[in-house]
């Protein structure tokens, strides 16, 4: 079974977002933030399909933990998508320099992950 | 994400903050070369029927889960409107959400603002999303390089 990691500090898009992967046949591993996601892929030993993350989080954000997640090598050829409110150019830009794939605007339904995740080959 | 049906209203303004609540608000703060905040407020019943619909699941009371759906909510409708109004105001950061729960609440915002109000209507329900934004004040020159130095520092 393919695995995901979902990375957001709100409780309610975590649970969404692992009903809709656990729906298109995903296990999930959620983490509240970008330290937690860290240890998250060091406890899985970087054994993901997919990673979705938010960017507005505390401590470490998401454009910080795209940088961190890029520099492992068991990561680098790891779909990354960013699942955010930020619309400006420039943040868009930066995302996608540090190594994320994919964008997705809040709010989503599973049918717009679902195209993201088959156009990122994620799922047939 | 929510399914609802809703019927906006009219757009109204009023000066100073809208400062009687009874039941769940949120506030989500805006700044860039403009400052403003953003938030919602509904009764604590169409909170739990809208944190219902987010994540599929009953909700007797106003937990901790209620809130954040709320907070969510918040974060999810002021942030797209930050994005239209980017385009006219410039890039705006947006803080994390708080969301208050309780009755016969006061709250306060610093300053005359003039708030925009738009009530959405879902069946009895109603949810008031209410935004206010001001241009951040221009200091006068010699306080404006100091400002820089510390932002360079």
């Amino acid at each position: 079974m393919s695995k995901a990691l979902v990375v957001d500090d709100s409780r309610t898009i975590r649970i969404i977002l692992t009903k809709m992967l656990t729906d298109l046949g995903f296990e999930v591993c959620p983490a509240a933030d970008g330290k937690e996601a860290l240890d998250v892929v060091n406890r899985e030993q970087g054994n993901f399909s997919a990673i979705m993350a938010d960017w507005n989080m505390p401590e470490m954000n998401g454009l910080e933990l795209v940088k961190q997640l890029r520099s492992d090598p068991r990561l680098s050829a790891v779909p990354i998508m960013m699942i955010t409110t930020e619309t400006e150019t420039r943040q868009v830009m930066a995302a996608l320099e540090a190594g994320a794939n994919e964008y997705v605007m809040k709010p989503f339904s599973r049918d717009i992950i679902a195209d993201k995740l088959r156009l990122l080959g994620v799922l047939e | 994400m929510l399914n609802m049906e809703i019927e906006p209203g009219a757009p109204i303004f009023e000066h100073d903050f809208p400062g009687h609540f009874d039941g769940v608000v949120s506030f989500v703060g805006m700044a860039g070369e403009w400052l403003g905040t953003g938030g919602l407020c509904c009764n604590p019943s169409f909170a739990r029927r809208i944190a219902g619909c987010f994540l599929m699941m009953d909700f007797p009371t106003v937990d901790d889960d209620v809130l954040d759906a709320i907070g969510e909510l918040t974060n999810i409708i002021i942030g797209n409107v930050k994005g239209t109004i980017e385009q006219s105001v410039g890039p705006m950061a947006l803080s994390t959400p708080t969301c208050i729960v309780g009755q016969d609440l006061t709250a306060r915002s610093l300053g005359r603002n003039r708030w925009t109000i738009v009530s959405f209507r879902c069946g009895e329900d109603k949810l008031d999303v209410m935004m206010h934004l001001v241009p951040r004040v221009p200091l006068d020159r010699e306080s404006e390089s100091r400002r820089r130095m510390l932002v360079d520092f």
